[in-house]
């Protein structure tokens, strides 16, 4: 009986952790499945979000909610800046000036965090968000449940946006076929900035929510930058649903191998699992039946300069 | 499997200054006293073989590793821990570690280099991770993150020492032949390969390269030397922890400088280590500790800016400076190559006249795609110096069909029979030491070489000599008609030459027979007129040739024979004049009976 | 020529940066130089600096009484020079720096164990002398150092004396006989926990109690929760454990939510015995014990160490603000024990006359202000007399409970559920 009741209770951490990584996902999914550039600079534009959630909720005294609101229109400008100013300019470039220029933002947002906030383990402290409820023998925690719920939110209002709205259809028409898409008459330098504000949107809004739960400091994003990329490639960058499934495999994957292996080696289970799908299935376990596009594709170029 | 060429006369200019760097530091060493320059020139010199290092795989070769540091770790623990708990002396550990390193890269190499370059990155990434934790985890064997500690006082035999700079006369030994290494890359099979790889994976399957079996070796090289200087680090600081040798940072770090002074070149990584260390340090001695991760701040603007304005680091800025044309990596030998290239008649290797064998037979090939069949039950056969034209209207499957024969997709059915050999499934680099080329439509040139680099690696595929790969290149350039464009960039020369370049490209691997793909698309008249000429002159050489084409006039021309597919199907095969007549032929290009003149 | 040209050039340049980092630190005369070493930057670097506030009080207070050697008439000022470890390399540089650049003659040192190994090796070869203050990892002393002196205690006195006072406090007050107890020992993986942690399983073998886990975690992990899980399995009566500060708030947050409840905890280092924790944990975090060097209350101490201790709190008040945290206590009493037992004894820097002036250390317990005394082992130079004592965070308030002459209130065990903290 008691076993059971500790197994129960991994599973149900499994699933929360799940659904926080998979808010942590959705902005990487779909940077990466537009724009198709990597972005090693993800898990800092996370720890931004958490940095902002801290200074708005517990320097300035502002309601998170309220604070969470306003974020989100800050890093959806965050989101347009950084492709304009980064990503446009190496499109083109070979494939290494992508990794680098964006790992080059990645340091400096680190750094420019140490230098205001030095090396500090800050805590974010909403009263009603602490400690725990109990469902029988189970407990969840308050405020991973409600970043849960908004891992599932987001999820819903993304999939609809994509679907419903003009400019999701465009974003998920690059994302298919950008010759297709410029075809029909859509931009795709806009829908690239577009792209980006939106995830970094996203992304700010998973650092206010991770805020909640973890410490902030300035390597916090380390880890889950690159749990997010794991999942996005597992779970297949263009689609949604895959992702959160995925989030949620991996959050078991962690829980379960934590407890039944080792405490340390839990990181590593998921990365040999990542490795070895990569390697079985390059495309990513969901990654479905998109064409993969040759290495060195210019981005920038039109149609007709440009075929594969 | 690493021979070192060293050419004796044939040094250019930049390595023997290098060589002299090298000297002049090495003499200046002992009358350094100040041990905190001593160890900033250690940390120089070790990150500039790590940044080498990392140069020749992602520099040379294409590949970003981003978690490179890896092989430096395996290589410190290897060899400390084969001291510590198995006592076996440094002086020997350092190349069993390096051994083990090379080893673990290449069984890597072997399942990671399957991966998209932006999957590759992560995957390296990932990997650094989890050796970090497994070095952490496993406290008995590494230490755990309490690190390894090296005996101090162990002395000379141990490679341990009191002063720092046996230590860096080591290091400098080392970086010595890595530089001499990549210098000799220039005028060698493999060095080319790499080039070839990077610049333009497609065609350089076509010539006979094997990418995976390239980038595998270029990161056990790599890994050897980045092993060594792990091991080097070990017995320097006499104390290693997962921190230390699995960081992130370091990888980064390591890349940075590459990128600074230059990747792709040999200096580059010099350089950037050179100027950047001490830049550092002077950093954190006087911003650091005020301001903290200022200097880091810096480090990702720099990296951002140098990305996106000199991504050819500062050895591309001082070259522009100077006025040169836009660094290549072998300049000096092509000066060399021009002054000696040959006046031949014909090509060194032709064919003889009386061979009138099969040099190139299909069977019953058929492809599916899903539901679709794109090509059907087709087969033909082919002479020594035969020309033989493939026609069709869009969408006849004539691409599918070049595309299973040149290896570059594979048959659903059939076989395809070249040189002898029966192949069920061929690769294309295969098929091209099996004496089958091809031209692409879409011009596939090597952009950072000239006209001549580009040619010797087509001649690479059938030797491993770079005497014997220039010569047949010069004369397959001459027997185009480029000799005056030899040291050309491919950037300077015009759609017609890059399609001549196609064709010198696939001449250079020795074919017995070359498929061409829609060559004569983008040219004039005239321009068309002078290549029909010169595919003329290759079947001469009893070159078999197989050219798909659009433009009519070139099928009447040179071919002998004409096979029209429609809908995957060989509906008709005969002379020129046999196929215009045929009824089911008019009917497939233009859908009624009307003749065609 | 153009490439003569660059070439010499970038050799100039090498040369030119390298000269000007050279050139660098002059010796000011009159001033006796100490370099400080402490992790300023990077994730330590909270306790870096607060150590270094420790040892900026203990110069200004010698500086103002008129520096040392006084006794032979010179009276020199003391100089701090301080060097930012924030890694091993770091660490290594910099020692170099303060070595050669800066001319010190002596380097007292703070936190990261590792760090204090990579150091050591540099002042024995440089024949400088070398203080440590914090680093506790057992191996620092044990390598025959001729120039080291640990002032501080051994990480395996921190977990012995801690599971003394587990085996004979804690089940005192629990009411279980010691045979009985199920004891769990977990800890950071680093240098710091790794030695504590291992010394207080080894401890908890020793003893009649059960050891019942035995876990280490990376201690930059972002989530404990597999390992609370166990440890709810396990149903322990104590758990010691050793832990920096994100990980041992984190630890605390994630049992509460996981409902993991334990009669005891003991904390051995590092978060449990600073304000942090209190401040991170809240009435929640109250009745957790930790080991720690003690800042023993001042009428405990003798009259020295009472005028001492007092002169220390009144200072960093003025100078920082606030009530000094105990990193700081431990930078300063390390500081202060040598600049007047051994620098000012000595009369000169030369490490042959501090070497000797350390066999000469002999103070009394109850003259610092942590408490113990100070008398280098002849051996080992580890400060034999060296000994920490158990706290217990009761309303707020970080409490000496034990051991029984320096206590200044009853431990209050077992620990109250989380409800009703």
């Amino acid at each position: 009986m008691e076993s059971n009741v500790i197994f129960i209770q991994l599973i149900i951490n499994g699933l929360l952790i799940g659904g926080i990584y998979a808010l942590l996902s959705f902005g990487l999914a779909l940077i990466f499945g537009v724009v198709e550039v990597v972005n090693f600079a993800h898990g800092e534009v996370l720890m931004v979000g958490m940095y902002l959630s801290y200074v708005a909720s517990t320097l300035l005294g502002v309601n998170i909610f309220v604070a969470m609101f306003i974020g989100m229109i800050l890093f959806f400008i965050f989101g347009i800046t950084v492709e304009r100013i980064i990503i446009k300019p190496i499109l083109d470039a070979p494939f290494f000036s992508q990794i680098f220029a964006t790992v080059g933002l990645a340091y400096v947002l680190k750094n420019v965090a140490l230098m205001i906030f030095k090396a500090d383990y800050l805590k974010v402290k909403i009263g009603y968000l602490e400690s725990s409820f109990q469902i029988g023998n189970f407990c969840f925690d308050k405020a991973r449940v409600v970043a849960f719920l908004l891992s599932v939110g987001a999820l819903l209002v993304l999939v609809f946006f994509l679907k419903n709205t003009y400019i999701g259809r465009a974003i998920s028409a690059v994302a298919q076929s950008k010759r297709g898409a410029e075809i029909r008459g859509i931009d795709i330098h806009k829908t690239y900035a577009i792209a980006f504000g939106i995830g970094f949107m996203c992304t700010g809004l998973a650092g206010f929510s991770l805020s909640t739960i973890y410490s902030v400091y300035p390597s916090v994003g380390d880890a889950f930058g690159l749990i997010a990329f794991i999942i996005v490639i597992l779970g297949g960058y263009n689609n949604l649903y895959g992702i959160f499934i995925g989030a949620l495999i991996i959050g078991q994957l962690e829980s379960l191998s934590g407890f039944i292996l080792s405490v340390h080696l839990k990181e590593v289970v998921y990365f040999l699992v990542f490795l070895i799908i990569l390697v079985i299935k390059p495309s990513g376990l969901m990654g479905g039946t998109r064409k993969m596009r040759k290495r060195f594709v210019p981005k920038n170029k039109t149609v007709l300069e440009n075929e594969a | 499997m690493k021979k070192i060429t060293l050419l004796n006369n044939r040094f250019s200019t930049a390595q023997k200054w290098l060589y002299l760097a090298i000297l002049l530091a090495a003499c200046v060493l002992p009358f350094v006293r100040n041990k905190f320059i001593l160890d900033i020139i250690f940390n120089v010199v070790l990150f500039a073989i790590l940044a080498q290092a990392w140069n020749l795989l992602t520099g040379y070769s294409g590949p970003v590793s981003l978690g490179h540091v890896v092989y430096f770790g395996v290589g410190a623990y290897s060899s400390s821990i084969l001291y510590v708990s198995f006592g076996v002396n440094p002086w020997i550990g350092i190349f069993i570690g390096a051994f083990i390193t090379t080893v673990f890269a290449g069984v890597m190499g072997v399942f990671l280099f399957r991966l998209k370059t932006h999957f590759f990155a992560l995957s390296t990434v990932a990997l650094l991770f989890i050796m970090h934790i497994l070095a952490g985890y496993y406290t008995e064997f590494t230490g755990g993150h309490m690190g390894l500690l090296l005996p101090i006082n162990a002395g000379a035999k141990d490679m341990v020492f009191i002063s720092k700079m046996p230590y860096i006369y080591i290091g400098l030994l080392i970086l010595f032949i890595l530089c001499t290494y990549m210098y000799s890359l220039n005028t060698s099979k493999f060095g080319y390969s790499l080039i070839a790889v990077r610049e333009n994976e497609e065609a350089s399957k076509a010539m006979g390269l094997q990418p995976i079996f390239v980038w595998v070796k270029a990161n056990m090289i790599s890994a050897f030397f980045m092993s060594l200087g792990g091991s080097l680090y070990a017995q320097y600081m006499c104390y290693i922890d997962p921190e230390s040798v699995f960081g992130m940072n370091m990888s980064v770090k390591i890349a940075l400088y590459a990128i600074i002074g230059g990747v792709g070149t040999v200096i580059g990584p010099l350089i950037g280590s050179v100027i950047m260390i001490p830049v550092e340090i002077l950093f954190r001695t006087s911003f650091g500790r005020s301001i903290t991760g200022l200097n880091m701040a810096v480090y990702g603007v720099f990296l951002i800016i140098f990305v996106l304005y000199a991504k050819d680091g500062l050895m591309s800025i001082c070259m522009k400076y100077y006025q040169k044309l836009k660094k290549r990596a072998f300049s000096e030998t092509e000066a060399m190559a021009v002054k000696a290239a040959p006046v031949l008649a014909g090509l060194p290797f032709a064919l003889p006249q009386n061979d009138h064998n099969v040099v190139l037979e299909i069977q019953n090939i058929t492809k599916n795609f899903g539901g679709l069949t794109a090509v059907q039950d087709f087969s033909f056969s082919l002479k020594t110096g035969e020309v033989i034209g493939l026609i069709g209207p869009n969408g006849a499957g004539k691409t599918t069909t070049f595309n299973m024969i040149t290896g570059f997709i594979p048959q659903s059915s059939g076989l395809i029979v070249a040189n002898g050999h029966e192949y069920k499934r061929a690769h294309p680099w295969v098929l091209c030491k099996a004496g089958v080329a091809r031209t692409f439509q879409l011009v596939k040139p090597f952009a950072k070489l000239s006209l001549l680099q580009n040619v010797i690696i087509g001649a690479f595929a059938k030797t491993r000599d770079y005497e014997e790969a220039r010569n047949t290149a010069l004369a397959v350039i001459d027997f185009v008609g480029m000799k005056n464009k030899l040291d050309y960039p491919t950037s300077k020369l015009t759609v017609c030459d890059l399609k001549k370049l196609e064709l010198a490209k696939a001449l250079a691997t020795k074919p017995t027979v070359i498929l061409l793909d829609e060559v004569m698309s983008g040219l004039t008249p005239m321009e068309s007129k002078d290549m029909c000429v010169l595919i003329k002159k290759i079947s001469q050489q009893n070159i078999a040739l197989v050219i798909v084409e659009h433009v009519m006039q070139v099928i009447s021309n040179t071919c002998e024979r004409v096979l029209v597919l429609n809908f995957g199907e060989l509906i008709a095969e005969g002379t020129y004049k046999e196929i215009i007549e045929n009824e089911q032929v008019i009917k497939a290009y233009l859908g009624g009976s009307r003749h065609y003149a | 020529m153009r490439r003569i040209m660059r070439v010499m050039l970038c050799a100039l340049l090498f040369i030119g940066i390298v000269m000007s980092v050279g050139a660098a630190g002059e010796q000011e005369e009159g001033n006796v130089k100490i370099g400080a070493l402490a992790p300023m930057t990077g994730g330590k670097a909270l306790l870096g600096q607060r150590l270094v506030q420790g040892f900026e009080i203990a110069v200004d207070m010698i500086n103002e009484a008129g520096g040392v050697w006084q006794a032979n008439g010179e009276g020199k000022m003391l100089e701090l020079v301080v060097g930012d470890a924030c890694d091993v390399q770091a660490a290594m540089s910099e020692a170099e720096r303060l070595i050669q650049q800066e001319k010190v003659k002596v380097i007292i040192d703070g936190h990261l164990s590792s760090n204090a190994m990579v150091v050591s090796k540099v002042c024995e070869q440089n024949d400088t002398i070398y203080i440590a203050t914090v680093g506790i990892m057992d191996p620092i002393t044990e390598r025959g150092y001729q120039n080291l002196f640990r002032v501080t205690v051994l990480a395996s006195t921190f977990a012995k004396d801690s599971v003394r006072f587990v085996e004979e406090c804690v089940s005192e007050k629990i009411g279980m006989d010691p045979k009985n107890m199920r004891v769990a020992v977990i800890h950071e993986d680093s240098g710091f926990g790794s030695s504590v942690g291992a010394a207080a399983k080894k401890a908890v073998e020793e003893s009649p109690m059960e050891l019942v886990y035995y876990q280490s975690y990376t201690s930059g992990t972002n989530d404990l929760t597999s390992l609370i899980m166990q440890l709810k399995d396990k149903r322990p009566d104590v758990v010691v454990a050793t832990q920096y500060p994100h990980d041992g708030l984190l630890f605390w947050e994630q049992a509460e939510s996981l409902g993991f409840n334990v009669p005891a905890f003991v904390g051995t280092g590092a978060i449990h015995s600073m304000p942090d924790w209190i401040e991170g944990t809240g009435s929640k975090g109250n009745f957790v014990c930790g080991y720690e060097l003690g800042f023993i209350t001042p009428d405990n101490l003798s009259a020295k160490g009472k005028a001492l201790s007092l002169e220390f709190r009144e200072r960093y008040d003025k100078k920082f603000g606030g009530f000094p945290p105990t990193m700081s206590v431990i930078g300063f009493q390390g500081a202060y024990t040598f600049f007047t037992e051994m620098l000012d004894k000595a009369g000169a820097t030369d490490s042959a006359a501090l070497r000797e002036a350390a066999t000469k250390v002999d103070v009394p317990a109850g003259d610092t202000i942590y408490g113990f005394g100070v008398k280098f082992n002849p051996e080992t130079h580890q400060n034999d007399r060296a000994v920490g004592v158990m706290y217990q965070w009761l309303d707020g308030e970080f409490t000496i409970v034990w051991p029984e002459d320096w206590a200044d209130a009853d431990p209050i065990l077992p620990m109250p559920t989380w409800d009703e903290r």
